[in-house]
């Protein structure tokens, strides 16, 4: 048995469970953070969608089958929570997915919770201007280094369709930037 | 000649494609640097101790609906049960009322009657078709 099936196991029996899932949250809280907030970018929403993505990873903690592992699992959840988030709060503001993203990319340096120099800001306002799922490729890939693998396995995308996703990113935004200079 | 054709002449260093999607992203991070974002102070402690509160209020709220579930199942097997019961047995229960009534007539006849006291309590017309006397004996034929 694996170290990784033990711990799943651990999580499952109700007598090691609260244990287990105390070094789950501990271990994963602020990968899982980082991740979600570069897709929503508020402070407040990721504070929102990575709580609700612990509460979805313990109660479906029983329903885990360790096809994948557990933390492409856990990262699965907070991408479909962070993309349903986007889309509940765009349509209740009537805005499209994209044009909500572009406005707090461009309210940023208001935020009290970014501190990111000019360069920081002209990035992340590039950046939100991607297709939702190329923005989260450049963002896994970029900003978290995670490898292909990796990504395909939490995005349901193939390695191909990824690499070329990510370099028509870097692309784009190449570009833009070039032009603004 | 179609061979000649198909080939890419043009080559380039071994590895270069690895090592080409290594360079642009250090040129684009040297550039860009880091995100930028950042949290409140003490916000990963804080947030761990809300997602246990959270999470053991739910742990709390299935326990009793498990309870719940399970008292529920046991009153309605017990319900069934005991309907089931009433349903299968008042027959019985008549039968023996029955039995247990014409057991006391008798008895009360036999221990607290003589035959007198019997016979003062039959019209005539009773008496004679109650104790028909047959002078015939049973198995003659």
């Amino acid at each position: 048995m694996t170290p990784q099936s033990l711990f799943v196991k651990a999580l499952k029996h109700p007598d090691s469970r609260d244990e287990a899932f105390s070094r789950l949250v501990s271990e994963y809280k602020e990968r899982l953070y980082w991740h979600i907030r570069k897709i929503v970018i508020d402070h407040d929403d990721a504070n929102d969608v990575v709580q609700n993505t612990f509460i979805k990873i313990h109660i479906n903690i029983e329903n885990f089958k360790e096809k994948s592992s557990l933390y492409t699992w856990m990262y699965r959840i907070a991408s479909n929570e962070s993309l349903n988030f986007i889309k509940s709060k765009a349509s209740k503001m009537g805005l499209k997915n994209q044009e909500w993203i572009e406005s707090l990319a461009d309210g940023l340096i208001a935020d009290p919770h970014f501190d990111g120099d000019e360069a920081a800001i002209i990035l992340q306002k590039q950046v939100a201007q991607l297709p939702e799922k190329q923005r989260i490729v450049f963002n896994m890939r970029y900003f978290d280094r995670m490898n292909y693998e990796s990504i395909s396995e939490i995005l349901g995308t193939s390695i191909g369709a990824l690499k070329s996703s990510y370099h028509h990113a870097v692309k784009k935004i190449k570009i833009r930037l070039n032009d603004e200079n | 000649m179609m061979k000649t054709k198909k080939r890419n002449p043009f080559k380039v260093p071994k590895g270069y494609f690895n090592s080409l999607e290594k360079s642009l992203l250090k040129k684009t991070q040297v550039e860009f640097n880091a995100s930028g974002y950042k949290t409140p102070n003490n916000y990963f402690n804080e947030l761990e101790k809300e997602i246990f509160k959270k999470t053991l209020k739910i742990s709390k709220l299935n326990n009793s609906k498990i309870f719940k579930r399970a008292l529920l199942t046991f009153s309605g097997i017990a319900a069934s049960t005991i309907i089931f019961y009433i349903i299968t047995t008042p027959k019985s229960y008549a039968i023996q009322d029955k039995e247990v009534f014409e057991d006391f007539i008798e008895t009360y006849y036999l221990e607290d009657f003589e035959s007198y006291e019997i016979f003062s309590m039959l019209d005539e017309n009773e008496i004679q078709t109650t104790f028909v006397y047959n002078s015939k004996p049973l198995n003659e034929d």
